[in-house]
């Protein structure tokens, strides 16, 4: 079983990888598209899996983002989720691993509660980030997101490094928002 | 489909042909009705799908006919044509009459019922009048329970359209009585919270809440008709409300939701008809309009009940003076509102007050905690209920939604205080922001947050704003570095006013 | 499972390097590259040096932890602000340096970076004008408000009390007046009337409610009821 490491690798020039880790296939594969059409100056590769670990057969450049979406829909995707996360060694989670959830914007058909991702996130010290991928804007707008902080993690933004942008942002226990 | 129709009126026709000729003549209007349609076909057809429609009508006022073999396959098309008429353009307040009395009466099944209520939806009111007599049936109890509970949703849902309130409002104690059952109950709670003004709080309801609550524990829809009653008459409660309690009801909109849009923006003009009103100068206000152009923020309807404040007997003063309280139609200059201050009765949906200005002088001036909570109640309602990014199909309702953002700011910003319902409405929506969607709007709004601790605002807001912060591009970082800056001087400003000035912002919610 | 890698045409270049500067200057490429790679340099070194590092003998508490990490993470946000403006005085010393032995060699009035550096100064002018008029509209702005804020607030609402207070005065002179003994009986009377058809109301109500009746089919019971919820004392 083969363990994701961040930096066994060296980097390509110029390049920068992004995994992206869901069931939903459709909604990774929009999203893929979404962040190509960005314009960056540096080249980037995007992948697409359902689950981890990765074949070993393939060669692949140095990861330097892995994004976990999760479907609130679909408890499925989270147990999905939880399982990959066990191939990932421990020194990625400093700032080069992010969770997304989608679909929390209809809470009636949410069978993950919020707090459950929010916990998830919380335990593994990496920042969440909601958007519902069905919509294109919303679409648009996280794939020009997720492209920054590729870039920050992939060392071609001078000055920060997804260590600093983690500590940046992370959030402590947020109070449950039932009570306002 | 045009042919088949035909066939079906023809045959239609051969079994009812006396009626027919009459209907006719009776109700030309629809056949304007149905050439908004647009469709090519030629106006014979009108005729028939107009015949087809009031030959339901009738099918369903006589009731159900005995023995007849292919009773489903009739009953089926008549539903069909009722439906088709009612999602397209809305059922006339006669029709509307009918059906009720037909869908409550207990004539037909229960499903029958339960797809007649989910389409009465109106073309442009509902009288007071078929509300009476539905409820008059609803008393007799021939229909099933959850037909009951269908009915109490529909009149939660269709509040706004219903003429005449005050004819709903004497049936008060019928609704009450109701509180007793269990299912009915939470729907019950949200209807009379709509329909409470301030002659409705009696000690023996209030006696009843309590026992209500004692024998099912807390629950949040009795807990907001109590509120409610509190602020009307705070001597008659002395049990504590928990503070800061977000007073919510299940939205029981939803199945009417798309239909409700529709009939709002058949009804406006085809000029958006701005109601702001302007100070000194009187604008004649058309009368026949009842929404505006936003078609969210409802036009100010003052309600023709009693007088304000409640007296335990009259005096000698009341009789002798006219006390009667200023309708709000009436209210066109600052002079009008000065004169009549003292009498001023405020709407029955409080969310008009946000597009006039006289409104928010009085709102300004008067400092009365039920009106700032019926305020915050509607606001967080449709707040909840029109944010886009709640709600995936409705992105095309963005502008509305940006509209409706923009009179809420600029209601703040004449008031020069935030709104604690926006403040709950961000703290919520923060975290699915994309950051792009509405921007302004929300930054500003942002901008107008109540005075708190930092220890409370961090984690609500500034951790969330900081995640998109640092993740965003450089004018979306000058934006909001810009609002934060109109926060600070918000909040010094009203820090520096004078001390002594009592602090009634503490509003419980 | 996983999908082949879908390579990206950033700004429309094909592959690694272009040999054809497209969109970007082959000395700006070089430098970016250049500042790139000092980047990755930084974190592996980092993560090399992390590793040497021995783990504590004692267990902190994940308090403790924190707390600790909060603090670490302050003295690293003061030097990196102080290396940056360190950086920032550096370059700029270096540029002005540059600046001038480049100014020394060439003609004055004829080249580009003096055309530059006056519409620089240029831009310089219009900025600062804009910013000053922008304070200084917020400055009003500011002073109105301060003004505005208390009189919106109090003077509003004590002019209202004072309104309220006057009308409440007229009513207290009308009721003074009340006190005679023959408006107390006839009070009285209506008092009892009052209350007995508030429970014939109530009474009223309730047994149409428990005969499950259709009150709405007749008229005159329908125009009663309607009646029933009247609060009496209003008239």
């Amino acid at each position: 079983m083969s363990v994701l490491r961040p930096l066994d690798k060296l980097p390509k020039l110029n390049t920068a990888t992004i995994l992206l880790v869901s069931t939903e296939d459709a909604l990774l594969q929009q999203l893929a598209d979404s962040m190509l059409r960005e314009d960056c100056a540096s080249q980037l590769n995007v992948h697409l899996a359902k689950s981890l670990p990765l074949p070993s057969n393939v060669t692949r450049p140095r990861i330097d983002l892995i994004v976990f979406v999760v479907n609130l829909h679909s408890k499925y995707s989270l147990q999905n989720v939880e399982e990959s996360l066990r191939h990932v060694d421990a020194s990625f989670f400093l700032g080069k691993v992010c969770f997304l959830a989608t679909g929390a914007g209809q809470e009636s058909r949410c069978s993950i509660h919020h707090n459950t991702v929010v916990t998830l996130a919380h335990t593994y010290r990496s920042p969440l980030l909601f958007c519902d991928l069905k919509m294109e804007d919303f679409r648009v707008t996280m794939a020009q997101r997720l492209v920054r902080m590729l870039q920050i993690c992939a060392g071609h933004t001078p000055g920060i490094s997804a260590l600093s942008l983690l500590s940046l942002l992370q959030s402590p226990e947020s109070p449950s928002l039932e009570d306002l | 489909m045009s042919a088949r129709k035909r066939v079906n009126s023809q045959a239609q026709r051969r079994t009812s042909r006396g009626s027919l000729s009459d209907q006719i003549k009776e109700k030309p209007s629809y056949s304007e009705s149905f050439l908004k349609r647009g469709q090519n076909s030629p106006e014979e057809d009108y005729e028939h799908a107009e015949d087809t429609f009031q030959i339901a009508l009738r099918y369903f006022e006589k009731g159900p006919i005995q023995t007849l073999q292919s009773k489903g396959k009739i009953m089926e098309k008549h539903l069909k044509t009722v439906e088709i008429v009612a999602w397209k353009n809305g059922l006339a307040p006669e029709e509307i009459d009918i059906l009720l009395n037909v869908a409550l009466s207990g004539k037909f099944g229960n499903a029958i019922n339960t797809r007649i209520l989910k389409s009465l939806i109106p073309a442009t009111l509902i009288s007071g009048d078929s509300v009476v007599k539905a409820v008059s049936w609803f008393c007799v109890g021939k229909c099933s329970g959850s037909t009951k509970v269908l009915f109490v949703r529909w009149l939660v849902a269709m509040f706004d359209f219903i003429n005449e309130k005050d004819k709903v409002n004497s049936l008060y104690g019928f609704f009450f009585a109701s509180l007793q059952d269990d299912v009915l109950c939470p729907y019950i709670c949200h209807l009379l919270y709509l329909l409470t003004k301030k002659e409705n709080v009696k000690p023996f309801r209030v006696r009843k809440l309590l026992d209500l609550q004692a024998k099912m524990g807390m629950q949040c829809h009795l807990q907001a008709l109590l509120s409610l009653y509190k602020f009307f008459v705070p001597t008659l409660i002395s049990v504590s409300l928990p503070v800061r309690k977000k007073i919510y009801f299940k939205s029981s909109e939803n199945l009417w939701r798309t239909a409700l849009i529709a009939v709002r923006q058949r009804n406006m003009g085809p000029s958006p008809i701005s109601l702001k009103l302007m100070l000194g100068s009187a604008k004649v206000r058309p009368v026949k309009r009842k929404w505006t152009s936003n078609s969210i923020i409802p036009v100010p309807n003052s309600s023709s009940y009693g007088r304000e404040y409640g007296k335990k007997q009259m005096s000698l003063s009341d009789c002798l003076s006219n006390n009667g309280s200023f309708p709000l139609e009436q209210l066109h200059s600052f002079h009008q509102l000065l004169e009549n201050i003292h009498c001023l009765e405020l709407p029955c949906q409080m969310g008009s007050v946000l597009n006039s200005s006289l409104l928010l002088h009085y709102i300004n001036c008067v400092r009365d905690e039920s009106v700032l909570l019926r305020l915050y109640h509607w606001l967080s309602q449709t707040l909840q209920e029109e944010c886009i990014w709640y709600k995936v199909n409705n992105y095309e309702y963005g502008k509305e939604f940006t509209n409706l953002l923009d009179s809420i700011i600029r209601a703040q910003c004449f008031l020069q205080e935030g709104f604690y319902s926006c403040e709950a409405f961000l703290y919520k929506s923060l975290p699915l922001w994309d950051g792009l969607c509405c921007r302004s709007q929300f930054l500003q709004l942002v901008s107008w947050i109540p005075f708190s601790n930092f220890s409370e605002l961090k984690p609500l807001l500034f951790d969330h704003l900081a995640h998109l912060f640092f993740t965003s591009t450089i004018f979306f970082k000058c934006s909001l570095l810009q609002s934060l800056k109109e926060l600070l001087q918000n909040w010094l400003l009203w820090l520096s006013m004078d001390i002594h000035m009592k602090p009634v912002l503490k509003s419980p919610l | 499972m996983e999908k082949q890698p879908t390579d990206s045409e950033g700004e429309g270049e094909e592959g690694g390097q272009p040999q054809e500067a497209n969109k970007e200057d082959h000395m700006t490429l070089l430098l970016r590259l250049r500042a790139q790679t000092k980047q990755q340099l930084l974190e592996y070194k980092s993560m090399v040096d992390a590793n040497e590092e021995k783990t504590p003998e004692q267990i902190m508490q994940e308090e403790q932890i924190k707390a600790k990490i909060e603090g670490l993470e302050n003295e690293v946000e003061e030097a990196k602000t102080a290396f940056e403006m360190k950086n920032l005085a550096l370059d700029r010393m270096q540029l002005s340096a540059a600046l001038k032995n480049n100014l020394e060699k060439i003609d004055t009035k004829t080249s580009l970076l003096m055309d530059d550096m006056k519409h620089v100064l240029e831009l310089n002018k219009l900025i600062m004008t804009s910013q000053q008029e922008s304070w200084d509209l917020e400055e009003k702005l500011l002073d109105i408000r301060k003004k505005r804020l208390p009189e919106l607030k109090q003077a509003s609402e004590s002019k209202l009390l004072e309104i309220q207070t006057e009308k409440n005065k007229q009513k207290d002179d009308l009721d003074n007046m009340e006190n005679s003994d023959k408006i107390k009986a006839i009070r009285q009377n209506l008092q009892r009337e009052i209350q007995i058809t508030t429970v014939i109301q109530n009474v009223f109500q309730n047994l149409l409610l428990g005969s499950k009746a259709n009150w709405a089919e007749n008229p005159a019971l329908k125009k009663t009821v309607l009646q029933l919820e009247k609060n009496l004392t209003m008239i």
